[in-house]
């Protein structure tokens, strides 16, 4: 009987490990997910800049998607320190994508600066640094 | 005439009142990701709520008795036990994700950081459950969720490409930047936040709270079954408004915020002030209906007094569950957890704990002691046991697609 309940014990903890290990992935992977995440965070800071310009969005809402992109970038930065590279390819790929978020970061909050001072924030910035990071994220 | 209006009320309440924080942020996620390729999954969640509802509903007009004081009567006190701890836990996740889901609504007005709101939201919660009419708070927030047509209103005003949304719902498939596990994951979340058990558990207690009987179970189809599938076709909506402006420019949702800028784009700021309005409402009445649904369920266990019908120093504990359900709330908010992601962690959960709250339904429906002439027909058990095999799939897939996928990541 207690060597029937071990084993049951045994065997969910094994199944739960490989469920576990097909979640992990590598570090390209790991690099393109962050990129992408960072990707959809600037495109979305860019669209509410001109939804701001053409429809009249409230600064409120422009300003409440901009700080929310600057979490999602924020996170995005720290996953790409975070991750373990091994080769030089690696070390070269992570250094890309940390200088791509820095720069999407950079403009997202020269928008906000802008919205705040009253002035009109431009969405080029945003979507030139969102086309970048899509492009480390595909 | 009266008649008339009653059944209207109640139709266009259910219709307002079905959608809350988890189909508001599900939907657009999944809308963002997937364009309509798990619109599907909305029919097939809706259905299961119209049956689920339905059960529940004809269980408490006809036994004059509400879900959890029949679950420890017909099947002991350690199942109903286990089913009270399930759907508790459930059901306060789902609460701080409401409480949450108002918070981040004032701060798409204000642009104040949302955790300013936490303690307000939930205190005007606790003054409404304790001051209003069971009525008039089911009403109000059920007519002035109605605002969400707007995103209906959206789409068309978008001017889609028609076929291509009809291709994407009709012929579902994995688009190529996502992986099949995350497909799957969003399909059991996109469950989980139709068929979420404190609606039944609210809808069965209201049916107690005004008085059902035999006679109501005409309006109570009708509330059910027109009122949720249209409130079904607004959480389409939600998902074809992410699907036309959000995925084109690869924007997956990940925030409120995000989930309003089809609106903004299609509608202007009229529309905006409409889903403004509508979000508001649809998370402080689903956060009503969660803190009562917390009171339901304990109380009704416990064989202790309750219901909005009595007074408050009638049902003094039922009252104290609520506060202390609202205060946990709060407390899990405040430890800084992103309420979105509170909202999809309650909406897989569900999907986990659904067989503890339906199953129970299924077998007191049948019971003719209860139920006499009202139990199930053939009909109704043959689909009642195809939503047992895909609740309990859905159940079983939920943790272990959570974790392969980094929850949907």
């Amino acid at each position: 009987m207690a060597s029937m309940g071990s084993r049951a014990v045994r065997g969910v903890v094994i199944a739960i490990a490989l469920v576990s290990l097909a979640g992990c992935s590598s570090v390209p992977d790991q690099l393109r997910d962050a990129a992408g995440s960072a990707a959809a965070a600037t495109s979305g800071a860019a669209l509410a800049v001109r939804l701001h310009h053409t429809a009249g969005a409230p600064s409120a809402i422009t300003d409440t998607v901009l700080s929310d992109a600057l979490t999602e970038l924020e996170t995005a930065g720290t996953d790409v320190t975070d991750l373990d590279a091994a080769t030089d390819a690696e070390r070269a790929a992570r250094s890309t994508a940390l200088e791509a978020v820095r720069v999407a970061t950079d403009a997202v909050l020269d928008a906000r600066e802008k919205l705040a001072s009253g002035e009109e924030p431009s969405d080029d910035a945003l979507a030139s640094a969102a086309a970048a990071l899509e492009e480390l994220g595909s | 005439m009266k008649q008339i209006f009653a059944v209207a009320l109640g139709v266009l309440t259910a219709i307002g009142g079905f959608v809350d924080i988890g189909d508001l942020v599900t939907n657009a996620v999944v809308g963002s990701r997937f364009g309509l390729g798990l619109a599907w999954v909305v029919v097939v969640g809706v259905v299961g709520i119209c049956l689920y509802a339905n059960m529940s509903g004809r269980v408490a007009a006809v036994s004059g008795r509400a879900t959890f004081e029949i679950i420890r009567e017909r099947l002991g006190p350690r199942m109903g036990f286990a089913n009270l701890t399930a759907s508790f836990l459930i059901n306060l996740l789902t609460l701080a994700a409401e409480v949450g889901g108002v918070a981040l609504a004032l701060q798409l007005v204000t642009g104040v950081e949302p955790r300013l709101f936490f303690v307000l939201a939930a205190f005007a919660v606790w003054v409404v459950v304790w001051r209003a009419r069971f009525s008039a708070l089911e009403n109000a927030t059920g007519l002035l969720g109605l605002s969400l047509i707007v995103f209906a209103v959206v789409v068309v005003l978008l001017h889609p490409d028609w076929s291509s949304l009809a291709h994407q719902a009709l012929l579902p498939s994995v688009p190529g930047s996502e992986q099949p596990a995350t497909y799957w994951f969003y399909a059991v979340a996109l469950f989980g936040a139709a068929m979420t058990p404190y609606e039944v558990f609210f809808f069965s207690s209201g049916a107690v709270e005004e008085g059902w009987a035999k006679r109501d179970l005409g309006q109570e189809r009708l509330n059910v079954f027109v009122g949720f599938p249209l409130g079904g076709v607004l959480s389409l909506a939600i998902a074809a408004s992410a699907a036309i402006v959000l995925l084109p420019l690869g924007v997956s949702v990940t925030s409120l915020s995000q989930v309003v800028m089809p609106v903004l784009h299609g509608g202007g700021l009229i529309a905006f002030v409409f889903v403004v309005v509508g979000i508001l409402a649809a998370t402080f009445g689903a956060a009503l209906e969660t803190t009562l649904s917390s009171g339901y369920t304990i109380a009704q266990y416990a064989g202790w007094s309750w219901g909005k019908f009595r007074r408050p120093s009638e049902a003094p504990r039922f009252h104290l569950v609520m506060i202390v359900c609202l205060v946990a709330a709060v407390a899990i908010l405040a430890t800084g957890v992103d309420p979105i992601a509170v909202t999809e962690f309650s909406v897989v959960f569900s999907a986990v704990a659904l067989p503890l709250t339906y199953i129970p339904i299924l077998i007191v429906a049948n019971d003719r002691e209860y139920m006499g002439d009202a139990v199930n027909g053939r009909a109704v058990n043959a689909v009642g046991l195809v939503y047992l095999v895909v609740i309990v799939v859905a159940s079983l897939a939920a943790i272990p697609l959570m974790i392969i996928t980094g929850a949907g990541a």
